[in-house]
């Protein structure tokens, strides 16, 4: 105990323990909820709201009728926002996966085979890092198009990078212990290998960075819909909104600054939700 | 030392051939996957003769790994191809608007590690007093904000609202203003947090016990104990925020109406001149390749226990 | 806890006649940590003679090295929810025993070495650097501040002084290039370059094999018997205290269980404790090996309780002892801060004093 709290003294004390789930957390999980439930349940309910122009309607600030105003086109934004949750979301989630899988592949092939394969993956790492980010998805985009499909490989191509270092490295750890070697002898082959004792260990570095790549990849969709290049029109998105808003920036600016909020509000509860996972899996975890 | 600093260098310059060379490949393929490069490069208005004469200039004719030599071949010359929508060579198209984007990254640079740094600091040494509490919640706000929305935000506080700044384009002093406090927001929001974690990894180490005993002047032991042993990750970090800005400038013009490379590819892209998109991407990427490079030579002389690999 | 004042600092009554170059009153440290607060000290007192080594022995745990960093002044606020007592060196008292400068320690006085003395010296700086950095830093006793050659040619000096072959060439070594017996020459030589006249050293040769912990010691003597500075010397091993103490002092969660000399110690030692650590101690300087370990575990320092710390563990409890906590009862005679004294209930130790307390 004695060497514990001299680190701790050393270091200032720890005078707030940052594991408390906190009413600041609840908020951000109930956030994430009606996040989740405008997904699933958005364009059922809001669907036609969403669509429905109105020209006597138009560019109406926020107030009773609209909670988010209507816009150039009298349509309203709060439904709007709503039904701009679903793709978001599901490029989200999904691109996430598809970066996971194919990093962790990349990084299990690193570690476990190690010479020649590392080499080859690492060099694969650094020539994907060379790419700025938003020009390689364009890139990839204006070649394959703006499919749902073609999103979520382009948003999981931008991040495996980090999933694969995460991996290697958990797969170089995990290999250097003596007990790998024994249930080698003992003729595990390499599948039970990675399935018993490689992927136990990674969940949780898995999970942390996987929760830092979702807000990552939710502005990256984003930015995308922004540009035109992402979720594309007449289905809402919320990059899409905040672009086509910016002619009425002057007269109308809640077009573009609700959704944008949603957006910060959204990452931010992530970003906040993966921060307090990450103190409580692993507090030396940076 | 002088060795060792020779080796580093071999070793880097060596890195940045490889990556290029995957850079170069992939940008190949991509090109070639598109469809028929021809229709690409071709005006609207061509005849049947004009897309064969085409193809043969343009060697679309030949077998692929032919054409892959060429292409390398071209590329180490500097020839990207002619862009159809200047009509010059993509290269001088590209070069000639390189320096706008250049400016708008380095300045963002310069003023994310002017402020986060010190302010980082700070909040380390005040660590959980309400300055640090509300630095890092405006650093979590700056990382959760997406870079177009922020420029928007302050395209309608200072141009529209405040009427301080012009709301798009280029050419002035008050023109760089906006697009550069857009860039500046995240990359500081980073490196903030960064420093900060780091100062405090540092200031828990042994050595920083010892360093009070032996009572050094503070500045001194700010810069020499604490910061010197914090720079490495911090100098990490701001090499691959530099990354991220070039990436966060290609939005940041589209929204300021800059006449950068970012406002380029995206024209170049809806356009199909390819010529300018391959010259875009491979002199990016060099730049970054070669940056990271320089800041990996950098953070080895830093620190004395790295051994040369 | 003692009133904040505003001057912290007044001149000890009788720091000449009391002849100590270090005296710790009712020192408590009770310190923050994830886990609740962990009460390190509570309430202990002592002094050093000028030229005396002082051993401080006892588990980990027993809050030896707390008290000495919080003498230093390395505690602040925010690490320490309660830091109270007194500290007198050279001729000045510190009632407010908070660190007020986190880049900077108590008194040039004080100086300190570490166990890890690798980790303890800054690895992006030569130790020449350091070395200089530290004479530069210092005003030293005749006054003034010293130039950069004349602090180089100081650092060599010290560097001999401390056995080092080849000072001049180490002056130009990385931490990391120098062995554990090194770095912790470095750091003694550190230390004493601005004269202090109190070296507190935490397990300075834990970390180090037999041969250099001799050669260190040895050097710890030497500069004792040249300089005439008081040494503190934590240890968990006997046979480290045994070569170099002149009295030692037994800690036990956060209190002092036993003092005296060091042939009293050793040879009659009165608390069940001390008598338990030294049955299970290999004693290298007699080259025997450990025995056995005491049954039980410290109490945890984050719980108060009643009476004895030692009583889950002792062999020779009774009822009174887990009641009520007894107070250091002087063995033998002398000076309250120096003579042979025990806390503990047992008979032979309760009845030999006149129970002045601390």
């Amino acid at each position: 105990m004695s060497g514990v709290s001299l680190d701790i003294a050393a270091q200032g004390g720890e005078a707030t323990s940052s594991r408390r789930f906190g009413p600041l957390n609840a908020f951000f999980v109930a956030w994430l909820l009606l996040m989740l439930a405008a997904a699933l349940f958005g364009p059922v309910l809001f669907g036609d709201q969403a669509m429905q122009q109105s020209l006597g309607t138009r560019l109406k600030p926020p107030g009773a009728a609209h909670w988010m105003g209507t816009d150039q086109v009298g349509r309203d934004i709060f439904a709007r926002v709503i039904v701009g949750a679903r793709p978001t979301l599901v490029i989200a989630l999904f691109g996430v996966l598809a970066g996971m899988l194919l990093g962790t592949v990349t990084g299990t092939l690193a570690g476990y085979f190690g010479g020649a394969v590392d080499r080859v993956c690492m060099a694969l790492v650094d020539v994907k890092l060379a790419f700025p980010t938003i020009l390689f998805a364009i890139g990839v985009i204006a070649v394959f198009g703006t499919s749902t499909t073609i999103l979520v490989i382009v948003v999981g191509l931008t991040g495996w990078v980090t999933y694969a270092r995460v991996q290697r490295s958990v797969v170089l750890k995990v290999n250097a212990q003596t007990y790998i070697e024994a249930s080698r002898a003992v003729g595990s082959s390499h599948l039970r290998v990675v399935c018993r004792h490689i992927i136990p260990n990674s969940l949780s570095p898995l999970l942390v960075v996987a929760s830092i790549d979702l807000v990552r990849v939710i502005l990256l969709e984003a930015s995308l819909s922004f540009l035109g290049l992402g979720i594309q029109p007449p289905t809402p998105s919320w990059g899409g909104m905040i672009n086509s808003g910016r002619s009425y920036l002057e007269t109308a600016w809640w077009i573009c600054v609700c959704p944008g909020l949603v957006i910060m509000m959204t990452a931010l509860s992530i970003s906040r939700l993966g921060d307090w996972l990450r103190d409580v899996l692993d507090p030396d975890l940076s | 030392m002088m060795h060792r600093l020779a080796v580093l260098i071999l070793a880097k310059l060596l890195r940045i051939v490889v990556v290029m060379a995957g850079v170069v490949t992939i940008v190949f393929l991509l090109l070639r996957l598109s469809g028929d490069p021809v229709s690409a490069v071709a005006p609207p208005d061509a005849t049947v003769d004009d897309i064969a004469a085409l193809r043969k200039a343009y060697g679309f004719d030949q077998p692929l790994h032919i054409q892959y030599v060429q292409f390398i071949g071209n590329i180490l010359v500097g020839d990207f191809g002619t862009s159809f929508q200047y009509s010059r060579p993509a290269i001088s198209v590209v070069m000639s608007r390189v320096g706008a984007t250049m400016t708008l990254a380095v300045l963002a640079m310069a003023i994310s590690i002017v402020i986060a740094i010190p302010v980082g600091f700070i909040c380390a040494r005040y660590r959980n007093r309400p300055f640090d509490h509300a630095l890092v919640g405006f650093a979590v706000l700056g990382n959760t904000a997406p870079t177009f929305f922020v420029g928007i935000v302050l395209i309608l506080i200072f141009s529209v609202w405040l009427r301080l700044t012009p709301t798009s384009g280029s050419g002035s002093f008050a023109h760089l203003i906006l697009p550069v406090a857009t860039l500046a927001v995240a990359s500081t929001a980073s490196l903030l947090r960064m420093t900060r974690s780091e100062v405090l990894e540092v200031l828990g180490k042994p050595f920083v016990r010892t360093a009070r005993a032996q009572r050094l002047p503070r500045i001194r032991f700010i810069l020499a104990y604490v910061l010197k042993n914090a720079a490495i990750p911090i100098v990490t970090l701001a090499g691959l925020q530099f990354g991220v800005l070039l990436s966060g400038a290609i939005v940041t013009e589209t929204v300021f109406g800059w006449p950068g490379i970012g406002t380029l590819a995206l024209e170049a892209i809806s356009r199909r001149d390819y010529a300018v998109v391959q010259a875009v991407v491979c002199i990016t990427a060099f730049i970054f390749v070669a940056l990271n490079a320089v800041i990996d030579v950098v953070y080895q002389l830093l620190d004395p226990r790295i051994a040369v690999e | 806890m003692q009133p904040a004042r505003t001057d912290s600092r007044r001149p000890d009554p009788a720091p000449v006649a009391s002849g100590y170059s270090l005296i710790v009153r009712d020192l408590h440290v009770h310190l923050r940590s994830r886990h609740g607060t962990v009460h390190a000290v509570n309430g202990i007192s002592f002094a050093v003679k000028p030229g005396e080594i002082l051993g401080i022995v006892g588990e980990s745990g027993s809050g030896k090295s707390v008290a000495m960093l919080a003498v230093m002044g390395f505690f602040d606020r925010e690490a320490a929810r309660l830091i109270s007592g007194s500290v007198t060196v050279g001729g000045t008292e510190w009632r407010e025993l908070a660190a007020p400068d986190p880049w900077s320690s108590r008194s040039p006085e004080l100086a300190i070495i570490f166990q890890d003395a690798v980790s303890s010296l800054n690895p992006v700086l030569t130790v020449g650097s350091q070395m200089t950095d530290t004479l530069m830093a210092r005003q030293p006793k005749s006054g003034g501040g010293m130039p950069r050659p004349a602090a180089r040619r100081r650092a060599a000096e010290l560097l001999d002084l401390v056995r080092i072959p080849d000072a001049a060439r180490c002056l130009d070594l990385y931490p990391h290039q120098l062995s554990g017996g090194m770095c912790q020459r470095v750091m003694i030589a550190m230390a004493i370059s601005a004269d202090p006249s109190v070296l507190i050293a935490d397990e300075p040769t834990t970390a180090l094999d037999v041969t250099v912990q001799s050669q260190i010691l040895d050097v710890l003597l030497e500069i004792r018997q040249r300089t005439g500075m008081s040494i503190v010397m934590i240890s968990h091993d006997f046979g480290v205290i045994a070569r170099v103490a002149d009295r030692v002092q037994v800690m036990y969660a956060g209190r002092i269980v036993e003092r005296g000399g060091v042939d009293d110690i050793f040879s009659r030692p009165q608390h069940p404790y001390t008598r338990a650590l030294l049955a299970c101690s290999p004693r290298i300087d007699r080259g025997e090996q450990a025995s056995q370990i005491i049954p039980g575990a410290p109490p945890d320092m984050r719980l108060a309780f009643a009476g004895c710390p030692f009583a889950a563990r002792c062999a020779e409890v009774m009822g009174v002892c887990r009641r009520d906590e007894p107070a250091l009862r002087p063995v033998g005679s002398g000076a309250v801060l120096e003579r042979y004294a025990a806390s503990c209930w047992l008979p032979r130790i309760a009845d030999a004093g006149n129970g002045d307390g601390r």
